[in-house]
């Protein structure tokens, strides 16, 4: 069953962020081109893009979308952390993927496959900010995909570290 | 039938509580197992070891590719290839961090050398850092390049490590899982043993159930057997206790009743199965109308009180119950071994009613309707019991008819009893209402007057009765004479009532000796009459005549020959006796008790014998009493006596008296006339002191009429007995009879007789009675002297014995 506690506040700022990009873009699945440098780049099935085939984002688009945080022990880091970015499903569905998974790249050529039916549920997150501060690559930024891992015990398995995907450039959904 | 004992109830107990301690075991080890297991796989789940010979991979490759876009720029310079040298630095970097923190710090921290590595790294790392800003220049890039050559071996190294430290982490997982597969198996087994226990103790407990499920139905059988036999036994029981005739009713020990039949309730008139079972004594006593304080009589409360205390007590009680209705009900309470009691109930008023009917009839007399010699007795008994002076003395009238065996014998039986009705009716009618009248058999009947003050009293009465029955009776329209005798007796204090009763029947025997039609009241003194006679009838029924008894003869002489011819035989005693008992009497009780039949038997053939010894044609003349003909065949013992004696039957004369003519005109006039034709001769004795009819002088033909001495006495004096005689012998010569006249004893009675034609005379003048050897004597001897030889030679020629008077 769906923590709706938890997903409440994200639906609300869905909602807001359609608000803002549906009326500019209701002619046409396209999303506005990345202003600055672009940190993630998406491609596979997906229904709206702004370079090529693909939905590159640069920061700011990312942030727009809506961002979520919490906190949350790990196991790379001694002390709990305070993880804040955009849930991953909303992500998706603002670039209206399609399809069963979807491959999160890191710059250093890691790969990991996702279910994409899981995410929501999840709660995964493309984190931006660690303890307020955004990532560098050289702190597993700029885009690392987290979990709230002390929410559910579930979630605090070899399964979904692996999962945890850090110094992401690219989503590949299928 | 108990169960057998390993199936018994706790054997079966047990078997359960091992199957159930068995299946908590085999859940509580599964429930472990399943935990271990559980918890293995969250460990393992949870773990990142892998991590470390991951990171420590991937560190080298990032190492090595930061080394290789070195290279890269060094041989073809551009920013594309300074931007990829930067990221890639940025990647070790990050890196640097990862191998200093979490797992891979204590994978590094286990060894010295390792510790070293990371150090040579960091500085490195550090090295390059301070490179990187002036990295486009192209000594710096070499010089960069040269200073990371010698460490990328080590972090090969260090990889190779980490892996192999992974491994070991993986084998000793696979230990930690092998351990676990060891205790799954042995629980796995346990489980395969207990499955094994398991089953077999289901087998065990089956076998148990079956056991159970076998016994159960024998003993259901058997339960079902015992409940038929029982209901059998209940059927038989109903029918037995509804059928019965009786009523019944049980009680419990407590005194509840357990059960009553139909008959009770119907006895009683109420519902069946009311009283209830349950219904205690009291409750039901009175539901049977036994109250125990009763308004109307206490007779219900007594048998109440009765069953009460036999109840108290424990021992049977019996008693009769009169209900409303009139019957009456025998109650029978009896104690139950068991304990408890039992009742029964029988309606004996047909028994009851049958009972006093017997009791009537056994007191009442069935012809006349009078109480009989019982009802006497007992009322006898009341009323002498209570006899006492102030209320007087209690009479008793004892009476019979004078000649009821001659209605009897002439009129039929039929008559008789009419006769007796009427007598108890005249009797019944002339006594005081309380007077008990009864008929005591035949035609005896007393009649009792109790309370007698007046002493008269009886006497009136008796005289009442004798006038009233000597009414003639008229039956079917012929007139019978009747007549009675009263004896009379009265109580005295302290009497019996045998004694009253035979009192009254001596005074009734006085009464009839003194006639008939009298009545005579009891003294002591018949008491000593009765005893007498009494004594006497003893000594006649004893038998031997010739002891006691003697025959004298006195000779009768024919007036015309002046010779004796016949004697006449008369009774005497052998020897003197104290009692002044005459012949007479003699013969009296002899008729009375029927003695009369043998000793007249014996006086014939004595007489005849004796006549035998008398020279011929002397005849002996022997008395007959007419008991003799009524109980005797007569003609028959004569002729046997004539022929036993072999006397010729003329020299025999029979005497009879006028009551025999009278008694049985019709029944003995073949008898006289056999006895006549056979040349006996018939003489009609004491002629003229009864009836003297003349009418039977002429019907039956007699030889001889004897004048009765009363007229001869003093015949010289008294003209009218001479008149009598005359007449008498002018009668029989009339119808051609001989006249002897008796109890001559002068010369001048012979005289007057002789002149008035009598032809014998027998008495004093001629001979006393003589003995039978001085009768013998007296005819031998020629002139008989003593003999009243005067007498025997009178101036008329009376001559000696054997020769003609004349």
């Amino acid at each position: 069953m769906p923590d709706l506690r938890r997903r409440f506040p994200s639906a609300i700022a869905a909602l807001a962020a359609l608000a803002v990009i549906l009326p500019a873009n209701a002619a046409e699945d396209v999303l506005p081109a990345p202003e600055s440098e672009i940190i993630l780049v998406i491609e596979g099935n997906i229904k709206r893009k702004n370079v090529d085939e693909t939905a590159q984002f640069d920061r700011a688009m990312l942030e727009s979308i809506g961002t979520t945080s919490f906190l949350t022990s790990t196991p790379w880091y001694d002390n709990p952390v305070e993880f804040e970015g955009v849930p991953l499903d909303r992500l998706l569905d603002a670039v209206g993927a399609t399809g069963s998974e979807m491959t999160a790249v890191a710059l250093n050529d890691y790969q990991a496959t996702l279910p994409l039916s899981d995410l929501g549920e999840d709660g995964a997150v493309l984190a931006l900010k660690r303890d307020g501060k955004y990532m560098e690559i050289r702190d597993k930024g700029p885009l690392f995909i987290v979990y709230p891992y002390d929410s559910d015990s579930r979630l605090a398995a070899e399964k979904y570290y692996a999962r945890s995907v850090w110094q992401i450039s690219r989503l590949v959904v299928r | 039938m108990p169960l057998p004992r390993p199936f018994g109830q706790r054997g079966f107990k047990a078997t359960q509580f091992a199957l159930t301690v068995l299946i908590v075991f085999l859940a509580a080890m599964a429930a472990y197992v399943s935990a271990i297991v559980f918890d293995r796989q969250q460990a393992l789940e949870k773990s990142y070891r892998y991590n470390v010979a991951f990171s420590a991979a991937q560190g080298m490759n990032e190492y090595v590719r930061l080394r290789e876009r070195l290279a890269e720029y060094l041989l073809a310079p551009s920013p594309e290839a300074l931007r990829e040298v930067r990221l890639r630095f940025d990647i070790l970097a990050s890196r640097l961090d990862i191998f200093r923190a979490g797992q891979f710090d204590e994978f590094v921290g286990t060894s010295a050398e390792r510790r070293q590595v990371i150090a040579k790294l960091k500085r490195t790392v550090g090295d390059l850092e301070n490179m990187m800003a002036n990295i486009h220049r192209a000594e710096i890039a070499r010089r960069a390049l040269e200073m990371t050559s010698p460490l990328e071996g080590e972090l090969i190294g260090l990889a190779s490590e980490a892996d192999h430290y992974g491994s070991r982490q993986v084998a000793e997982d696979q230990r930690g899982l092998l351990r676990l597969h060891w205790i799954f198996s042995l629980l796995a087994l346990c489980l395969v043993v207990c499955a094994f226990v398991f089953l077999a103790l289901v087998r065990w407990q089956n076998h148990i159930l079956v056991h159970i499920r076998r016994w159960l139905r024998r003993s259901n059988d058997e339960l079902r057997n015992t409940g038929a036999e029982l209901r059998s036994q209940n059927v038989l029981f109903d029918t037995a206790l509804n059928n019965m005739t009786h009523g019944l009713c049980m009680f419990d020990a407590e005194g509840k009743m357990i059960v009553s039949n139909r008959q009770f309730s119907r006895l009683y008139g109420c519902k069946p199965g009311c009283p209830e079972p349950g219904t205690g004594f009291a409750d039901f006593f009175q539901a049977i109308g036994l109250e125990r304080h009763s308004n109307d009589s206490g007779r219900t409360s007594a048998s109440r009180q009765r069953l009460e205390a036999a109840i108290a007590r424990g021992i049977p009680e019996r008693l009769h119950q009169t209900l409303p209705d009139g019957r009456m009900i025998s109650l029978t309470l009896r104690p139950v071994e068991t304990g408890g009691w039992i009742i029964t109930f029988e309606d004996i008023s047909e028994r009851h009613r049958a009972q006093e009917r017997i009791e009537q009839i056994a007191r009442h007399d069935a012809l006349t309707g009078l109480p009989n010699r019982i009802l006497l007795r007992e009322r006898l008994e009341n009323v002498l019991a209570t006899d006492s002076d102030p209320c007087g003395s209690t009479a008793l009238l004892c009476l019979d008819l004078d000649n009821f065996k001659k209605i009897n014998d002439t009129h039929g039986h039929p008559t008789g009893d009419a006769v007796l009705r009427e007598v108890g009716r005249r009797v019944r009618s002339i006594v005081p209402e309380q007077t008990l009248v009864c008929r005591i058999g035949g035609d005896e009947f007393v009649v009792v007057v109790d309370k007698v003050k007046q002493h008269s009293l009886p006497e009136e009465i008796a005289a009442r009765i004798v006038v009233a029955l000597a009414e003639p009776f008229e039956v079917d329209g012929v007139r019978i004479l009747g007549g009675t005798s009263v004896g009379i007796a009265l109580s005295s204090s302290g009497m019996e009532p045998d004694e009253l009763i035979r009192n009254a029947d001596i005074a009734l025997y006085d009464a009839k000796r003194r006639g008939r039609g009298a009545f005579s009241t009891y003294s002591p003194q018949m008491s000593e009459t009765l005893l007498r006679r009494n004594r006497i009838e003893a000594e006649l029924l004893d038998g031997d005549f010739d002891e006691k008894l003697d025959l004298v003869f006195q000779p009768i002489v024919d007036l015309r020959t002046g010779q004796p011819h016949a004697v006449e035989a008369l009774l005497r005693w052998k020897t003197s006796r104290d009692d002044d008992l005459t012949p007479l009497e003699l013969v009296s009780i002899a008729e009375d008790t029927g003695a009369i039949v043998s000793l007249g038997r014996w006086i014939l053939e004595k007489a005849c014998r004796q006549a035998l010894g008398l020279p011929e044609p002397v005849a002996v003349s022997v008395n007959l009493s007419p008991i003799q003909f009524r109980q005797d065949d007569i003609v028959a013992t004569v002729f046997d006596v004539l022929s036993r004696t072999g006397l010729e039957p003329k020299r025999l004369h029979l005497e009879i008296t006028e009551t025999l003519l009278l008694d049985d005109e019709c029944a003995f006039e073949n008898e006289l006339g056999t006895l006549r034709r056979a040349g006996i001769g018939i003489s009609l004795d004491d002629f003229g002191t009864g009836y003297s009819s003349l009418s039977y002088l002429r019907k039956f033909s007699v030889d001889r009429i004897k004048i009765d001495r009363i007229f001869v006495e003093e015949i010289d004096r008294n003209p009218d007995r001479q008149a009598i005689v005359a007449a008498i012998v002018h009668l029989a010569r009339g119808l051609g009879m001989r006249t002897i006249a008796e109890g001559v004893e002068t010369e001048s009675e012979l005289q007057i007789l002789r002149a008035t034609g009598c032809n014998e005379v027998q008495g004093f003048l001629i001979s006393k009675p003589l003995g039978p050897r001085e009768i013998v004597a007296y005819f031998q001897s020629d002139t008989p002297s003593g003999q009243g030889v005067t007498i025997d030679q009178p101036p008329g020629g009376f001559g000696k014995a054997g020769r003609p008077v004349h």
